[in-house]
C-alpha cells in the first residue's frame, strides 16, 4: 500500500497550480466555516453567561411549594447553618438571598407589572454584578430605606428619573395587599432589556417586614460558582447538603437558555457542513478532471495487474492528500483568530444598537468560541468530506476500460 | 504450449455498426517464441493482442494460457492473472510519470508482494540488462523515448511473466533506439527464453522474428517461421 501512498502523494503536485487552488479555497472555506461556527457558538455562550451572571446564576435555592404559585409564605431559612454550608461547599463563589414578589410599579404615569427583588445589596452585587450595571444615580446603599433600582427600559417607559417616586403594591405572605413608597436611587441596563424591563430591586430589610417575613427569611438563594464547568456536580453537593429544599442548576431553571446554546453548538455545524459541501463539488470536479486527464495511465495501471481496490485506494488518497493540504492551515487560522478575538471581544455596535441585540438577550460584544470537541468534529467532517469526495472519481476511474484507454 | 488460442472472435458496436476486428482466430505459441503479428491497419493485430493479454474479452472461443481458460475469469481475477502471467510493452511507454526508472520496475513486484532484497536485487539486474544502470533514479520525463521503453521492458520483466506483449513498441523510436531495444529483447529471449510476442508495422521488427503471423480482417492470412522457431 506505500507505494500507492507514494503515488498519490507525487500525483497531487503534477499540477501544483490546480491542487493549490483547490487547497485555498478548502483553508478559506474552513477558515470562515470554523469562525462563524465559533461567532455562533460565542453568542450562545455568551447568552448563557449573561443569564447566568446577570439573572438566574449557577444554581438556585428554593422552598418546594415556591415554584409553584410564588407564594411568599415558602421561604428558605437564611441562618448560620446554611451560611456555613454554602460556606463550605467547594467551588461556591459568592450567594444571595432574595425575597421575590410579583406585584406593581405605579407613579404619576401610570402602572405596570413587575417582579420585586428583596435583596441584600453587597451578597446580590457579588453574585450579580449589578451595581457595575447601574447606568444613572448609584447602587442600593444599605444606609438608606425605601430605596429602588430600575432597568433602564423600565425607566425609559415609566418616565422614571433618579430620585422619581414610584409605589410598588404586592401581596404579603398571607395574600394580604401591601404597598410601599420608594425613591428612585439608580436605573441599570444589563444586556437583557427583557430583564431590566420586568425587575427591580429593593433591599431585603425594607421588604422582608412589608412582606411579613422574618428578617432572615428569603424566597430564593442564588449561588454562582467559580466556573461553568461541573455545574451538575456542584448542584448534586447543594441538593445533599439541603434535602429539605429544591435545588435546580440553570439549565433546569432556564432550560430555554440551555436550548439556545444547544441550537448555536448545531447551527455552527451545520454551516460548515454547508461550506463543505460547496467544497465537496470543487473537489469532485478536480478530481474527476484528474481521472479524466489520465484515464490512459490508469487504463496502464490496471492492464499490469493493479487491482480495482487499489486503483479505487489510489484515488482516495489523492483526494484525501488534496484536502488535507488545505484543512490544517484552514484550523490554524481559524484557531488563531477565534482565540484573539474570543479575548478581544467583536463590537457589532456598528453594525445593530446595543439595544437591538440587547433585546434578545445578547451582548453587543461577540466573543467567538469553540470547544475542542467542536474543533474535532469539523476535523471529522473534512475527512468524511473527503473521502465521499473520492468516491464519484474513483468509481469513473474503476470503470475505465484498460484496452480502450490504452489506445488514447 | 503458452498460449492455446482457439475459433477467437471479437466484434465491436455489435448493436449499431459490428465491425469484426477479429474472425474466427485459432493459434497456438510455445515458449521461448519471438513472434510478430502484422497487417495492416484495422486488421486485428491489437485486438489479437489485447484478446490474448486478457485486456478484452473475445465473444467467442477459448484461449488457454498456461492450462487457464481466460475467457472464463472473472474481471479481479483477470487483473490477478496479468499481473502473474503476463508482461506488457506499450507503443507509448506507459510508465508511471511520477516514479522513478527504479520505482516502475519495482512497482510490479510491490504489486505481486515480493520481499524487499527480491526486489531491490531483481530491479538492479533487470535495469542493467536493459543499458540503465546509471538511469534508475530518473523519471521518465528525463529519459529519452527509447530509455522510456527499455524501462518499459525492464518492467514487463519484473513480474517474470510467461510470455509479453508488445503493441508496437518500436513506433515512437528512433532508428537508433529501436535497433538498441530489439537486440535487448532477442538477446532475452535468446538467453532467457523469455516469449515475444509482437504487434507491428516495423520492418526491422519482423525481420528479427521467428515467426510471423500475418493477420488480414481479422483473419490470419498466412503463418510463417513455426518450424523455424521450433528449429532454433
Amino acid at each position: 500500500m506505500s507505494v500507492i501512498i507514494k503515488i498519490a502523494w507525487r500525483n497531487i503536485w503534477r499540477n501544483s497550480v490546480r491542487s493549490l487552488v483547490i487547497a485555498t479555497s478548502i483553508v478559506l472555506g474552513l477558515w470562515v466555516g470554523t469562525f462563524v461556527s465559533a461567532i455562533y457558538y460565542g453568542m450562545g455562550e455568551d447568552r448563557v453567561n449573561i443569564a447566568i451572571q446577570n439573572e438566574i446564576s449557577h444554581i438556585q435555592i428554593h422552598h418546594p411549594k415556591f415554584k409553584e404559585d410564588y407564594k411568599d409564605k415558602y421561604t428558605v431559612t437564611v441562618d448560620d447553618a446554611l451560611k456555613t454550608k454554602l460556606h463550605n461547599t467547594p467551588n461556591v463563589k459568592a450567594w444571595s438571598p432574595r425575597s421575590i414578589a410579583q406585584g406593581m410599579l405605579a407613579n404619576t404615569g401610570g402602572s405596570t407589572g413587575i417582579q420585586i427583588n428583596g435583596i441584600d445589596p453587597i451578597a446580590e452585587d457579588s453574585t450579580t454584578h449589578v451595581a457595575a450595571k447601574i447606568i444613572e444615580g448609584q447602587y442600593l446603599s444599605s444606609g438608606k430605606a425605601n430605596q429602588v433600582i430600575i432597568g433602564a427600559k423600565l425607566a425609559t417607559r415609566m418616565k422614571l428619573k433618579v430620585k422619581s417616586k414610584v409605589v410598588l403594591t404586592f401581596l404579603d405572605k398571607d395574600d394580604n395587599i401591601a404597598s410601599g413608597a420608594f425613591r428612585v436611587a439608580g436605573i441599570f441596563a444589563s444586556n437583557n432589556s427583557g430583564w431590566d424591563n420586568a425587575n427591580v430591586f429593593i433591599r431585603q430589610a425594607d421588604f422582608n417586614p412589608t412582606l411579613g417575613l422574618d428578617s432572615n427569611a428569603a424566597n430564593e438563594i442564588a449561588i454562582l460558582l467559580n466556573s461553568n464547568r461541573n455545574i451538575d456536580t456542584a448542584t448534586a453537593l447543594v441538593k445533599t447538603e439541603f434535602p429539605q429544599y429544591k435545588v435546580e442548576s440553570w439549565m433546569e431553571i432556564s432550560p430555554e437558555t440551555n436550548v439556545i446554546i444547544s441550537l448555536m453548538s448545531q447551527v455552527s455545524i451545520v454551516f460548515v457542513i454547508i461550506i463543505l459541501l460547496a467544497l465537496s463539488f470543487g473537489i469532485v470536479n478536480t478530481m474527476l478532471m484528474t481521472v479524466l486527464e489520465r484515464t490512459r495511465e490508469i487504463g496502464m495501471l490496471l492492464a499490469l495487474g493493479m487491482n480495482r481496490t487499489k486503483v479505487f485506494a489510489l484515488i482516495v488518497y489523492e483526494t484525501f492528500f488534496l484536502v488535507m493540504l488545505g484543512w490544517p492551515v484552514g484550523m490554524l487560522l481559524a484557531w488563531f483568530s477565534i482565540d484573539y478575538l474570543g479575548a478581544k471581544g467583536i463590537d457589532t455596535a456598528a453594525m445593530a444598537p446595543k439595544s437591538t441585540m440587547a433585546s434578545y438577550g445578547f451582548s453587543s460584544v461577540m466573543h467567538p468560541a469553540l470547544p475542542l470537541h467542536n474543533y474535532l468534529q469539523i476535523i471529522a467532517l473534512v475527512i468524511i468530506t473527503a473521502l465521499l469526495s473520492s468516491i464519484f472519481p474513483a468509481i469513473k476511474a474503476l470503470k475505465l476500460n484498460p484496452a480502450e484507454t490504452i489506445k488514447e | 504450449m503458452v498460449i492455446d488460442a482457439t475459433n477467437i472472435s471479437k466484434t465491436y458496436n455489435p448493436d449499431t455498426i459490428p465491425v469484426k476486428a477479429v474472425d474466427g482466430v485459432t493459434l497456438q505459441m510455445q515458449r521461448g517464441e519471438f513472434t510478430s503479428l502484422v497487417g495492416p491497419s484495422g486488421s486485428g493485430k491489437t485486438t489479437l493482442l489485447n484478446l490474448i493479454g486478457g485486456l478484452d474479452k473475445s465473444d467467442t472461443g477459448k484461449i488457454i494460457i498456461n492450462g487457464t481458460d481466460i475467457t472464463t475469469l472473472k474481471p479481479n481475477a483477470m487483473i490477478d492473472f496479468r499481473l502473474h502471467n503476463i508482461g506488457f510493452i506499450f507503443q507509448s511507454y506507459n510508465l508511471v510519470p511520477v516514479l522513478t526508472a527504479r520505482e516502475n520496475v519495482e512497482f510490479i513486484m510491490l504489486l505481486q508482494n515480493v520481499c524487499k532484497a527480491d526486489r531491490d536485487k531483481r530491479v538492479t539486474n533487470l535495469l542493467q540488462q536493459v543499458g540503465l544502470g546509471d538511469k534508475m533514479d530518473v523519471r521518465p520525463s528525463q529519459l529519452s523515448g527509447g530509455q522510456q521503453q527499455r524501462v518499459a521492458v525492464a518492467r514487463a520483466l519484473a513480474s517474470k511473466p510467461q510470455f509479453i506483449l508488445a503493441d508496437e513498441p518500436t513506433a515512437n523510436l528512433d532508428s537508433h533506439s529501436a535497433t538498441n531495444l530489439l537486440d535487448i529483447m532477442a538477446m532475452l529471449n535468446k538467453e532467457e527464453n523469455i516469449t515475444f510476442i509482437f504487434s507491428t508495422h516495423d520492418q526491422r521488427v519482423i525481420e528479427r522474428a521467428r515467426r510471423v503471423i500475418t493477420l488480414v480482417d481479422g483473419k490470419i492470412s498466412s503463418d510463417t517461421g513455426i518450424a523455424k522457431q521450433q528449429n532454433a
